[in-house]
Protein backbone atom coordinates (compact mmCIF):
# COMPACT_ATOMS: atom_id res chain seq x y z
CA UNK A 1 0.00 0.00 0.00
CA UNK A 2 1.08 3.25 -0.89
CA UNK A 3 2.11 5.85 2.17
CA UNK A 4 -0.20 8.37 0.68
CA UNK A 5 -2.70 6.27 0.77
CA UNK A 6 -2.62 5.01 4.23
CA UNK A 7 -1.92 8.77 4.97
CA UNK A 8 -5.14 9.55 3.38
CA UNK A 9 -6.80 6.72 5.42
CA UNK A 10 -5.38 7.31 8.50
CA UNK A 11 -6.43 11.05 8.70
CA UNK A 12 -10.07 10.42 7.19
CA UNK A 13 -10.37 7.92 10.10
CA UNK A 14 -9.32 10.79 11.91
CA UNK A 15 -11.74 12.89 10.37
CA UNK A 16 -9.16 15.68 9.15
CA UNK A 17 -9.75 16.71 5.89
CA UNK A 18 -8.36 14.37 2.68
CA UNK A 19 -7.75 14.95 -0.80
CA UNK A 20 -11.67 13.67 -2.50
CA UNK A 21 -9.50 12.16 -5.68
CA UNK A 22 -6.24 10.40 -3.40
CA UNK A 23 -9.39 9.17 -1.17
CA UNK A 24 -10.59 7.65 -4.05
CA UNK A 25 -7.67 6.06 -5.04
CA UNK A 26 -6.91 5.01 -2.01
CA UNK A 27 -10.04 3.10 -0.96
CA UNK A 28 -9.70 2.14 -4.58
CA UNK A 29 -6.42 -0.13 -2.43
CA UNK A 30 -6.89 -3.81 -1.90
CA UNK A 31 -5.25 -3.10 1.40
CA UNK A 32 -7.92 -0.29 1.99
CA UNK A 33 -10.35 -2.68 4.48
CA UNK A 34 -7.67 -4.55 6.12
CA UNK A 35 -6.06 -1.12 6.94
CA UNK A 36 -9.19 0.82 8.40
CA UNK A 37 -10.76 -2.39 10.26
CA UNK A 38 -6.43 -2.25 12.08
CA UNK A 39 -7.11 1.10 12.65
CA UNK A 40 -10.31 0.53 14.27
CA UNK A 41 -9.25 -2.54 16.42
CA UNK A 42 -6.43 -0.49 17.45
CA UNK A 43 -8.34 2.59 18.76
CA UNK A 44 -11.51 0.35 20.54
CA UNK A 45 -8.66 -1.36 22.41
CA UNK A 46 -6.80 1.84 23.05
CA UNK A 47 -9.81 3.69 24.50
CA UNK A 48 -12.00 0.62 25.96
CA UNK A 49 -8.76 0.58 28.64
CA UNK A 50 -10.62 -0.91 32.00
CA UNK A 51 -7.81 0.03 34.02
CA UNK A 52 -7.93 2.43 37.00
CA UNK A 53 -5.37 4.10 39.09
CA UNK A 54 -5.32 2.58 42.45
CA UNK A 55 -7.47 4.25 45.74
CA UNK A 56 -4.77 5.55 46.83
CA UNK A 57 -3.62 7.43 43.62
CA UNK A 58 -7.25 9.06 44.34
CA UNK A 59 -6.32 9.87 48.25
CA UNK A 60 -3.30 11.53 47.18
CA UNK A 61 -4.65 13.37 44.91
CA UNK A 62 -7.54 14.80 46.72
CA UNK A 63 -4.96 16.15 49.21
CA UNK A 64 -3.44 17.73 46.62
CA UNK A 65 -6.38 18.88 45.33
CA UNK A 66 -8.40 20.31 48.22
CA UNK A 67 -6.50 23.93 48.27
CA UNK A 68 -7.53 24.08 44.64
CA UNK A 69 -11.33 23.47 45.45
CA UNK A 70 -10.83 25.98 48.61
CA UNK A 71 -9.73 28.63 46.28
CA UNK A 72 -12.40 27.86 43.69
CA UNK A 73 -15.18 28.22 46.06
CA UNK A 74 -13.85 30.59 47.69
CA UNK A 75 -12.18 33.00 44.53
CA UNK A 76 -15.27 33.19 42.03
CA UNK A 77 -18.47 34.56 43.52
CA UNK A 78 -17.79 35.38 47.10
CA UNK A 79 -14.49 37.22 46.72
CA UNK A 80 -16.01 41.05 45.13
CA UNK A 81 -19.04 40.64 47.95
CA UNK A 82 -16.21 39.72 50.59
CA UNK A 83 -14.02 42.51 49.73
CA UNK A 84 -17.37 44.72 49.77
CA UNK A 85 -18.10 44.22 53.37
CA UNK A 86 -14.65 44.28 54.60
CA UNK A 87 -14.14 47.91 52.82
CA UNK A 88 -17.81 49.03 54.48
CA UNK A 89 -16.37 47.23 57.69
CA UNK A 90 -13.29 48.79 57.73
CA UNK A 91 -14.85 52.34 56.43
CA UNK A 92 -17.32 51.46 59.51
CA UNK A 93 -14.65 51.26 62.33
CA UNK A 94 -12.56 53.94 61.15
CA UNK A 95 -15.07 56.90 61.08
CA UNK A 96 -16.38 55.29 64.62
CA UNK A 97 -12.51 55.51 66.12
CA UNK A 98 -12.04 59.09 64.56
CA UNK A 99 -15.03 60.94 64.92
CA UNK A 100 -14.78 61.94 68.94
CA UNK A 101 -11.53 63.24 67.95
CA UNK A 102 -12.26 64.90 64.67
CA UNK A 103 -15.74 66.55 65.69
CA UNK A 104 -15.96 70.38 65.89
CA UNK A 105 -16.49 72.25 68.54
CA UNK A 106 -20.29 72.79 69.17
CA UNK A 107 -20.79 76.03 68.06
CA UNK A 108 -22.21 79.07 70.45
CA UNK A 109 -25.52 80.03 68.51
CA UNK A 110 -26.11 84.20 68.93
CA UNK A 111 -29.47 84.86 67.77
CA UNK A 112 -28.91 88.76 66.49
CA UNK A 113 -28.53 91.25 64.00
CA UNK A 114 -25.21 94.12 63.91
CA UNK A 115 -26.50 97.35 65.40
CA UNK A 116 -24.29 98.44 62.76
CA UNK A 117 -25.32 99.11 58.92
CA UNK A 118 -23.03 101.80 57.61
CA UNK A 119 -21.57 98.98 54.90
CA UNK A 120 -24.75 98.72 53.18
CA UNK A 121 -25.02 102.54 52.37
CA UNK A 122 -27.29 105.35 53.55
CA UNK A 123 -31.03 104.73 53.60
CA UNK A 124 -30.05 100.74 53.51
CA UNK A 125 -32.59 99.04 55.74
CA UNK A 126 -31.79 96.59 58.16
CA UNK A 127 -31.24 92.83 56.96
CA UNK A 128 -34.57 91.02 58.18
CA UNK A 129 -33.73 88.21 60.94
CA UNK A 130 -33.63 84.97 59.01
CA UNK A 131 -36.10 82.25 59.58
CA UNK A 132 -34.86 79.32 60.90
CA UNK A 133 -33.68 77.28 57.65
CA UNK A 134 -35.15 73.67 57.09
CA UNK A 135 -33.59 71.13 55.40
CA UNK A 136 -34.74 71.20 52.29
CA UNK A 137 -34.01 74.64 52.35
CA UNK A 138 -31.28 75.48 49.01
CA UNK A 139 -28.23 76.48 50.51
CA UNK A 140 -26.83 79.86 47.95
CA UNK A 141 -23.13 78.39 47.71
CA UNK A 142 -22.31 81.80 46.00
CA UNK A 143 -22.05 83.82 48.73
CA UNK A 144 -19.41 83.55 51.75
CA UNK A 145 -20.20 81.32 54.16
CA UNK A 146 -19.21 84.22 57.01
CA UNK A 147 -19.82 87.77 56.75
CA UNK A 148 -17.41 90.38 57.45
CA UNK A 149 -18.43 92.05 60.51
CA UNK A 150 -17.27 95.96 60.93
CA UNK A 151 -14.62 96.38 63.59
CA UNK A 152 -17.18 98.66 65.57
CA UNK A 153 -20.07 96.58 65.51
CA UNK A 154 -21.87 95.58 68.61
CA UNK A 155 -24.68 92.23 68.48
CA UNK A 156 -27.88 93.31 69.09
CA UNK A 157 -30.71 91.37 70.49
CA UNK A 158 -34.05 90.94 68.78
CA UNK A 159 -35.94 93.30 71.19
CA UNK A 160 -33.82 95.85 70.39
CA UNK A 161 -33.62 95.68 67.05
CA UNK A 162 -37.47 95.77 67.06
CA UNK A 163 -37.58 99.05 68.86
CA UNK A 164 -35.16 100.62 66.61
CA UNK A 165 -37.22 99.39 63.46
CA UNK A 166 -40.44 100.71 65.17
CA UNK A 167 -39.17 104.28 65.21
CA UNK B 1 -18.14 34.86 28.77
CA UNK B 2 -15.46 31.96 29.57
CA UNK B 3 -14.34 31.03 32.83
CA UNK B 4 -10.66 29.68 33.74
CA UNK B 5 -11.61 26.14 35.00
CA UNK B 6 -9.99 24.77 38.06
CA UNK B 7 -7.10 21.84 38.70
CA UNK B 8 -9.95 20.12 39.99
CA UNK B 9 -12.10 20.18 37.27
CA UNK B 10 -9.04 19.62 34.82
CA UNK B 11 -8.39 16.13 37.04
CA UNK B 12 -11.68 15.56 36.90
CA UNK B 13 -11.84 15.26 32.98
CA UNK B 14 -8.02 14.46 32.09
CA UNK B 15 -6.61 12.38 34.50
CA UNK B 16 -7.45 9.01 33.47
CA UNK B 17 -6.34 9.99 29.93
CA UNK B 18 -3.36 10.90 31.41
CA UNK B 19 -2.82 7.98 33.20
CA UNK B 20 -3.59 5.62 30.62
CA UNK B 21 -1.03 7.87 28.12
CA UNK B 22 1.92 6.81 30.97
CA UNK B 23 0.47 3.35 31.35
CA UNK B 24 0.99 2.66 27.54
CA UNK B 25 4.22 4.72 27.60
CA UNK B 26 5.88 2.83 30.61
CA UNK B 27 3.88 -0.50 30.76
CA UNK B 28 4.05 -0.26 34.36
CA UNK B 29 0.93 1.25 36.46
CA UNK B 30 2.85 2.73 39.75
CA UNK B 31 5.33 4.67 37.43
CA UNK B 32 2.26 5.93 35.74
CA UNK B 33 0.37 6.50 38.79
CA UNK B 34 3.77 8.46 39.82
CA UNK B 35 3.82 10.87 36.84
CA UNK B 36 -0.14 11.30 36.65
CA UNK B 37 0.18 12.54 40.53
CA UNK B 38 2.98 14.89 39.23
CA UNK B 39 1.03 16.26 36.03
CA UNK B 40 -1.62 17.24 38.55
CA UNK B 41 0.85 18.86 40.81
CA UNK B 42 2.00 20.84 38.54
CA UNK B 43 -1.82 22.01 37.58
CA UNK B 44 -2.44 23.29 40.94
CA UNK B 45 0.59 25.00 41.27
CA UNK B 46 0.86 26.82 38.12
CA UNK B 47 -3.50 26.98 37.07
CA UNK B 48 -3.28 30.59 38.60
CA UNK B 49 -0.97 31.59 35.46
CA UNK B 50 -2.46 29.38 33.22
CA UNK B 51 -4.31 31.91 30.17
CA UNK B 52 -4.97 30.07 27.21
CA UNK B 53 -8.86 29.43 27.80
CA UNK B 54 -10.21 26.67 25.68
CA UNK B 55 -6.61 24.92 25.18
CA UNK B 56 -6.95 22.62 28.77
CA UNK B 57 -6.66 19.24 26.85
CA UNK B 58 -3.42 20.76 25.33
CA UNK B 59 -1.75 22.28 28.19
CA UNK B 60 -2.31 19.38 30.50
CA UNK B 61 -0.75 16.87 27.99
CA UNK B 62 2.39 19.39 27.43
CA UNK B 63 2.68 19.32 31.16
CA UNK B 64 2.24 15.32 30.57
CA UNK B 65 5.26 15.44 28.18
CA UNK B 66 7.57 17.46 29.89
CA UNK B 67 7.11 15.08 32.99
CA UNK B 68 7.44 12.46 30.55
CA UNK B 69 10.57 13.53 29.48
CA UNK B 70 12.48 14.40 32.83
CA UNK B 71 11.21 10.60 33.94
CA UNK B 72 13.14 9.74 30.99
CA UNK B 73 15.97 11.10 31.47
CA UNK B 74 15.69 10.50 34.98
CA UNK B 75 15.41 6.87 35.12
CA UNK B 76 16.66 5.70 31.50
CA UNK B 77 18.49 2.43 32.77
CA UNK B 78 15.47 1.74 35.00
CA UNK B 79 12.96 1.59 32.52
CA UNK B 80 11.75 -0.51 29.81
CA UNK B 81 11.28 2.11 27.12
CA UNK B 82 12.44 0.76 23.65
CA UNK B 83 14.01 3.48 21.84
CA UNK B 84 12.94 3.47 17.92
CA UNK B 85 11.26 1.05 15.99
CA UNK B 86 15.09 -0.44 15.39
CA UNK B 87 15.23 -1.93 18.76
CA UNK B 88 15.09 -5.12 18.50
CA UNK B 89 12.35 -7.47 20.15
CA UNK B 90 13.73 -10.87 21.31
CA UNK B 91 12.55 -13.83 19.87
CA UNK B 92 10.78 -15.00 23.20
CA UNK B 93 8.27 -11.66 22.71
CA UNK B 94 8.26 -12.43 19.44
CA UNK B 95 6.91 -15.65 19.70
CA UNK B 96 4.07 -14.59 23.06
CA UNK B 97 0.93 -13.45 21.38
CA UNK B 98 0.86 -10.10 20.18
CA UNK B 99 -1.03 -7.60 21.66
CA UNK B 100 -1.06 -3.74 20.93
CA UNK B 101 0.53 -3.22 24.07
CA UNK B 102 4.42 -4.80 22.73
CA UNK B 103 3.32 -3.56 19.05
CA UNK B 104 3.22 -0.06 20.60
CA UNK B 105 6.31 -0.77 22.09
CA UNK B 106 8.07 -0.88 18.76
CA UNK B 107 7.33 2.03 17.69
CA UNK B 108 9.48 4.99 18.03
CA UNK B 109 8.77 7.78 20.94
CA UNK B 110 7.56 10.58 19.10
CA UNK B 111 5.12 8.18 16.84
CA UNK B 112 4.08 6.39 20.25
CA UNK B 113 3.38 9.14 21.54
CA UNK B 114 0.99 11.22 19.13
CA UNK B 115 -0.86 7.73 18.84
CA UNK B 116 -1.79 7.89 22.14
CA UNK B 117 -2.55 11.36 22.07
CA UNK B 118 -4.79 11.11 19.29
CA UNK B 119 -6.26 7.79 20.47
CA UNK B 120 -6.28 8.04 24.30
CA UNK B 121 -6.19 11.83 24.74
CA UNK B 122 -8.96 12.03 21.49
CA UNK B 123 -6.49 15.12 20.52
CA UNK B 124 -7.16 16.37 16.62
CA UNK B 125 -4.23 16.64 14.46
CA UNK B 126 -4.08 20.66 15.70
CA UNK B 127 -4.16 20.08 18.49
CA UNK B 128 -1.58 17.41 18.52
CA UNK B 129 0.73 19.92 16.87
CA UNK B 130 0.51 22.52 19.90
CA UNK B 131 1.37 19.85 22.30
CA UNK B 132 3.74 18.26 20.71
CA UNK B 133 5.08 21.20 18.93
CA UNK B 134 5.40 20.51 15.36
CA UNK B 135 3.18 20.86 11.87
CA UNK B 136 -0.62 19.15 11.44
CA UNK B 137 1.38 18.02 8.35
CA UNK B 138 4.12 16.71 10.91
CA UNK B 139 1.51 14.77 12.76
CA UNK B 140 -0.49 13.30 9.82
CA UNK B 141 2.45 11.85 8.50
CA UNK B 142 3.93 10.80 12.34
CA UNK B 143 0.10 9.18 12.79
CA UNK B 144 -0.27 7.47 9.50
CA UNK B 145 3.84 6.06 10.06
CA UNK B 146 2.73 5.15 13.44
CA UNK B 147 -0.48 3.17 11.99
CA UNK B 148 0.95 1.50 9.41
CA UNK B 149 3.93 -0.06 11.54
CA UNK B 150 1.30 -0.95 14.17
CA UNK B 151 -0.35 -2.89 11.51
CA UNK B 152 2.80 -4.81 10.11
CA UNK B 153 3.57 -5.50 13.65
CA UNK B 154 0.80 -6.79 14.35
CA UNK B 155 0.51 -9.20 10.88
CA UNK B 156 3.69 -10.27 11.61
CA UNK B 157 3.30 -10.57 15.54
CA UNK B 158 -0.08 -12.94 14.69
CA UNK B 159 1.47 -14.95 11.91
CA UNK B 160 4.73 -15.70 13.97
CA UNK B 161 1.81 -16.34 17.34
CA UNK B 162 0.30 -18.69 14.52
CA UNK B 163 3.36 -19.99 13.37
CA UNK B 164 4.57 -20.63 17.14
CA UNK B 165 0.94 -21.79 18.13
CA UNK B 166 1.49 -24.50 14.93
CA UNK B 167 4.33 -26.25 15.96
CA UNK B 168 3.49 -26.74 19.59
CA UNK B 169 2.06 -30.35 20.68
CA UNK B 170 -1.21 -30.67 20.38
Amino acid sequence: MKDLHLETLSALFDGESVDPDILAEALADPQAPSALRQFAACRSELRQDPDRPDAEFYDSMREILRPSLFRRVVSRPLVPAALGTAVALAAGLAGFAVRPMVSPPSPEVTQGIHASSKSRGAGAVPAQPRAPRTGDEAVDSSQPATELRPADARPIGLAEWRERTAQ
Amino acid sequence: MTEHVSAAELFERYHLAVYHYFRRLTRRRDVAQDLAQEVFLRVVRDIQRYRSIGREAAWVFGIARHVLAEHRRGRQDEEQMVSGSEGVTSEAHQLLAFGIAEALDLLPHPDREMLLLREVGGFTYAEIAQIYPTSVEGVRCRLSRARGRLKDYLTRGRSSSRKHAGREPS
